[in-house]
């Protein structure tokens, strides 16, 4: 059976043949796609290229204390669509549920219209359509849900940008203390401080080009997702630091003053409330661009008497009711002399009104006295204290403070002890010295200054930060005692005895520094003033310190001291609750309401709160109210698509997304509510167009 | 240094050629999935290119070492092994159809406990079925012609094993029963029947494809839809991946643009896999393609050329059905590859990145290489034993032979 074996080798070889004829027909295949379709095919490559972006992760937002934004990134996406991407059965089975869809979730376009331009773009052959700019998220999560986009980008063809946008929704508002970032790479305030973790981690997506330079991201697999940036929860309060902004910019202007910073800070916590940095930046302007209150060194003069009554009482050095000679408002040390900062004949007072008429004379005179021996003891106070540390707030670029610590360094002068103990020769800032006030009001306990309280991620707390205890105890309680009566006397019959009010009690210390220019004493002053309110069981603590002031007054009593009062004042009425409720009249409230203008279901919710009666029958989303003889009313606003809305009245944020939404560029100037609007209400609009809003 | 290649050389064992072929194929494999996975790698390694080039050279190595082993056994228990085989592979191929895990749309794969490995069971009965195809064959040599004693026996397997590949796999089931068709023929049995069976699956898969257009919602009678209109270009414009594979081939000219240097692969779905053949055009040009088109026939060559010194006509169909099934497998991934043929997702033996498949091809080729040293031996012995009378049972086996010996 040979036979056998060459009956199957000439099938085999027979196979062999018809395979490799098939191999042929693929060389053949080859060389008909290289050299005779080649040319178009080798053009649809030239038009590829493909690159790598980013995909910026979303900024996260920075709070007030309580829940305001205090900067937000505002995402916004254009909605693309790749027609081409789907089958040809998807397409045709869902373009006219897409294109009602897409029509129901924009509005700005009819089913048919929609519909017009994807068919048409497919039959074209355009890969690159857009169908909605400036999507908000509750938009684009619909459109990811609509019948075709559900199957993916790859295969429903939805492609999505994303864009962020910064706003400050309080505009100026501590514009320094939550500072910025720019693309040069310089970081502010606490934008800078935590910039890691506001960025987040940024994704990267595979593009292609194709023919006509549109990008194209390639497929879904080729992404990786960014994360999103952590949200910053400040301790700022929002009302607090308008209050203490406006407080400090009226007594700027009055005064016409260089510049001036305010902090206020929690007692028990440490935290900061709010902290204010105005600039002379022209006649009566003054804006937001240093932070003084955490980076500028300055010879703080007679608030830091505060330190060396505490040095001498904790010392036993000294009583509050021993007596002390002023000698008149002048005294001549060895090197130089020291003045009171007007003349006077008083000669025999005792320690507390020394202090409280803040004696230059008789806080040194103390000081040297007792310390002259043993300067190192009175050194070691403001290591023990310290006061020779920064405060390691959060925010980049706090001062170190400038203090001498050894009285055998060349730099220790004849003068350094009495005129450190009255607040020369030495730099602290402002921040260090609310710090130590703090501590005082705090009954000695050392509470570490900070500004953000947590960070959140999605929701979550990714950290949460907990008053710092910096110093247990800073000396004994009857020590702080004697303080506290020292400071109340201030306040009660001493240099700020003009501000007392018969609400509350306040207790503090007043300073006019002489500064140097050019390594001179010259005739200009930082008026400051540091104190806590209430005297008794202390809730704030408050720094105000004013450069330059140039109008005449210039002593910290009269320049600084009311900023403090004008904080306290509003403190005291909004937040300790001790206030007597305004009853308002019907026709009050009435007016209060005719105003009113924004979004249907907050008001409705305000008015029912306040239990007023209104009729909110209305369709529109956005209404303003009106009364008049029926009743409360609402009257629609924005309605119409292309007409101007009217957004006066209304606050920033109803009246940005109104506008923005209407495909605005939208440029708001000044806070508060809406009083002017660049284009008038009823005017024809068109996307893109530009309009500028006054707030008021 | 060539000292060490001499003595791997004394353990490898069987034809020379194939051996070399192997080794041209992974050399052309490891550069093209090296190159081809960079896009894969951006989106699930972070970048790791090395990644996938690390992770298929250790599965090739393994994979020829594998070959090396199934080299090593005789040939003859192979017969018994497909017949284990066919038997296992029925309950697992009835198993996928309804169980099995979704990879890229196809419910084809399912996953090993313990070692964590997923693999293709269609995969598993082509290599059980050509083998026991191969056994029934040389089994029947006696009354090749009959009907009922050769052709039902031997068609019932191949068509029970495809009609469980069938629904989930149209393209598999159908190369496979073409190939055991092929088979039969070069098995010698009776051209009638083949030519009805022939008739048969004709009609079978043109009511396939009637279906499939009418009712495209039913399980993957839609996918098949879309493909043969995407082919025949009845689906408008032509498919992504088509036209991407069409550029890189375009671009890749007569001599290509060099290794690591095509972009096709980026926007080429399964650049690695089904497509692999259009980056290896892109990267080595039309000169690279009729090489490796002359490795894969020469392997076919080979194979068949053991027939003639095969010690028996279960070797002889082993080898040859085994080379004839790796080779059209190659020849259709090619095909579809340059849109000469439908997308139908077999990858390139041997070349393709794949775990599992891959180590199938290597075993069918280590049993070649099993039978291609036992025919070298018994070619030494008939050289030696000439004088030996013409032995007209070619079942006779080996070990019998040498006790003769």
């Amino acid at each position: 059976m040979r036979g056998v074996k060459k009956d199957i080798l000439w099938r085999l070889n027979l196979a062999l043949v018809l395979i490799a004829l098939v191999g042929v027909a693929v060389i053949f295949q080859i060389g008909k796609i290289q050299f005779i379709d080649g040319d178009k095919y080798r053009a649809q490559a030239d038009s590829v290229h493909v690159k790598y972006v980013t995909l910026n992760a979303e900024r996260g937002n920075i709070y007030a204390d309580g829940g305001n934004l205090l900067a937000a990134s505002f995402p916004y996406y254009n909605i693309i669509m790749d027609p081409l991407a789907s089958s040809k059965e998807d397409f045709s089975k869902y373009v006219d549920s897409l294109a009602f869809g897409l029509s129901k979730v924009y509005g700005d376009k009819s089913k048919s219209e929609y519909k017009q331009i994807i068919t048409s773009a497919r039959k074209n052959g355009k890969r690159y359509v857009v169908l909605y700019k400036k999507a908000t998220v509750p938009q684009m999560e619909e459109t990811k849900k609509l019948s075709l986009f559900r199957k993916g980008k790859y295969t429903g063809g939805l492609i999505i940008e994303t864009f962020d946008k910064r706003v400050y929704p309080y505009g100026s508002l501590a514009n320094r203390t939550i500072g910025y970032t720019n693309k040069e790479g310089i970081k502010v305030g606490l934008e800078g401080a935590y910039d890691k973790q506001l960025s987040g981690i940024s994704g990267k997506q595979l593009m292609q080009k194709i023919t006509g330079g549109t990008w194209l991201p390639m497929s879904d697999d080729a992404a990786v997702e960014p994360l999103d940036g952590m949200d910053v929860i400040t301790t700022l309060d929002v009302n607090i630091q308008d209050i203490t902004e406006t407080a400090l910019r009226r007594s700027l202007v009055k005064n016409n003053a260089a510049w001036g910073t305010a902090i206020v800070m929690e007692v028990k916590t440490g935290k900061i409330k709010a902290i204010a940095n105005l600039t002379k930046a022209g006649e009566s302007i003054y804006n937001e661009t240093l932070n003084y209150a955490v980076a500028q060194g300055v010879e703080p003069g007679s608030t830091f008497k505060l330190f060396s009554l505490m040095c001498l009482f904790d010392d036993n050095k000294v009583d509050i009711n021993d007596t002390v000679n002023l000698n008149g408002g002048i005294l001549q040390y060895h090197g130089g002399t020291m003045y009171d900062s007007e003349p006077h004949h008083r000669y025999n007072v005792s320690v507390k009104t020394a202090f409280a008429l803040s004696s230059n004379v008789g806080i040194s005179r103390l000081v040297n006295d007792n310390y002259k021996n043993d300067k190192q003891k009175f050194a070691q106070h403001f290591i023990d204290a310290g006061l020779i540390n920064k405060t390691g707030v959060e925010v980049a670029g706090e001062g170190k403070p400038v203090i001498k610590t050894d009285p055998e360094a060349d730099n220790w002068y004849a003068t350094t002890l009495p005129w450190m103990s009255v607040g020369y020769e030495l730099q602290i800032t402002p921040l260090q010295l609310l710090t130590f006030y703090n501590a005082i009001a705090n009954d000695g306990k050392m509470m570490k200054p900070y500004l953000v309280e947590a960070t959140k991620q999605y929701g979550e707390n990714i950290q949460e930060f907990k008053p710092v205890v910096l110093k247990e105890k800073l000396c004994s309680d009857n020590t702080i005692r004697q303080l506290k009566i020292c400071l109340e006397a201030v306040v009660d019959s001493g240099t700020a005895r003009n501000l007392k009010n018969e609400y509350y009690d306040f207790a503090g210390k007043t300073g006019t520094a002489q500064l140097i220019e050019n390594g001179h004493y010259v005739h200009k002053y930082l008026a400051s003033f540091a104190g806590y309110f209430p005297a008794e069981n202390p809730k704030y603590s408050i720094i105000v310190c004013i450069n330059a002031p140039s109008n005449g007054a210039y002593y910290g009593g009269a320049v600084s001291a009311p900023v403090f009062r004008e904080i306290g004042d509003k403190l005291f009425s909004h937040h300790l609750g001790i206030n007597e409720p305004i009853n308002a009249t019907d026709s009050l409230r009435k007016k209060i309401i005719v105003d009113a203008k924004g979004y249907k279901y907050d008001l409705h919710k305000i008015l029912s709160w306040l239990k007023i009666n209104a009729d909110f029958d209305n369709s529109a989303e956005w209404v303003a109210m009106q009364t008049n003889t029926t009743g409360i009313q609402t009257q629609t606003i924005a309605d119409d698509e292309n007409k101007m809305p009217s957004v006066k009245g209304m606050g920033l944020r109803d009246a940005l997304f109104i506008l923005e939404n209407k495909g605005l560029t939208v440029n708001p100037i000044g806070r508060g509510k809406v009083v002017s609007q660049s284009i008038e209400a009823g005017q024809f609009i068109q996307s893109g167009n530009y309009v500028l809003i006054v707030l008021n | 240094m060539s000292t060490s290649i001499q003595f791997l050389l004394s353990k490898i064992k069987g034809d020379r050629y194939i051996w070399f072929i192997v080794f041209a194929l992974s050399v052309f494999s490891i550069l093209a999935v090296y190159s081809s996975t960079r896009s894969l790698a951006f989106s699930s390694q972070g970048g790791n290119t090395e990644y996938y080039l690390i992770k298929h050279t250790a599965i090739l190595f393994f994979g020829i070492f594998l070959m090396y082993l199934c080299h090593l056994i005789p040939y003859k228990y192979y017969s018994r092994i497909s017949q284990l085989l066919v038997i296992l592979s029925v309950p697992l191929l009835v198993y996928t159809l309804f169980f099995a895990a979704d990879v890229n749309d196809a419910a084809r794969w399912i996953k090993l406990p313990v070692i964590n490995l997923t693999f293709q069971t269609s995969d598993l009965g082509r290599f059980a079925l050509i083998m026991y195809t191969a056994r029934m064959l040389s089994k029947k040599q006696e009354n090749i012609k009959s009907f009922k004693q050769a052709f039902v026996p031997i068609i019932l397997p191949p068509v029970i094993i495809c009609a469980l590949i069938f629904p989930e796999n149209f393209s598999t089931a159908a190369v496979l029963f073409f190939t055991c068709i092929l088979l039969m023929f070069i098995g010698r049995v009776n051209f009638k029947y083949i030519m009805l069976t022939i008739a048969g699956g004709v009609f079978l898969i043109s009511i396939i494809i009637a279906l499939s257009f009418a009712f495209p919602e039913v399980g993957r009678l839609g996918t098949w839809k879309a493909r043969i209109e995407s082919f025949t270009g009845g689906g408008g414009e032509e498919q992504y991946q088509v036209t991407q594979a069409k550029i890189a081939i375009a671009k890749g000219g007569i001599i290509g643009v060099g290794p690591g240097n095509s972009t096709q692969k980026d926007f080429l779905p399964f650049a690695y896999s089904d497509f692999i053949f259009a980056t290896i055009i892109e990267e080595y040009g039309l000169l690279g393609a009729v090489f490796l088109i002359f490795l894969y026939l020469a392997l076919l060559y080979r194979s068949i050329n053991i027939v003639k010194k095969a010690p028996s006509s279960f070797g002889a169909l082993l080898a040859a059905g085994l080379g004839i099934s790796l080779t059209i497998q190659a020849l259709i991934n090619m095909g579809v590859a340059t849109h000469l043929l439908p997308t139908t997702g077999l990858t390139l033996p041997l070349v393709s990145m794949g775990g599992t498949s891959l180590w199938f091809t290597s075993i069918s080729i280590g049993i070649i290489l099993s039978v291609s040293r036992e025919a070298d031996l018994n070619e030494e012995k008939e050289n030696y034993k000439n004088e030996l009378p013409e032995n007209d049972n070619l079942e006779i086996e080996n070990s019998k032979e040498k006790k003769v010996a």
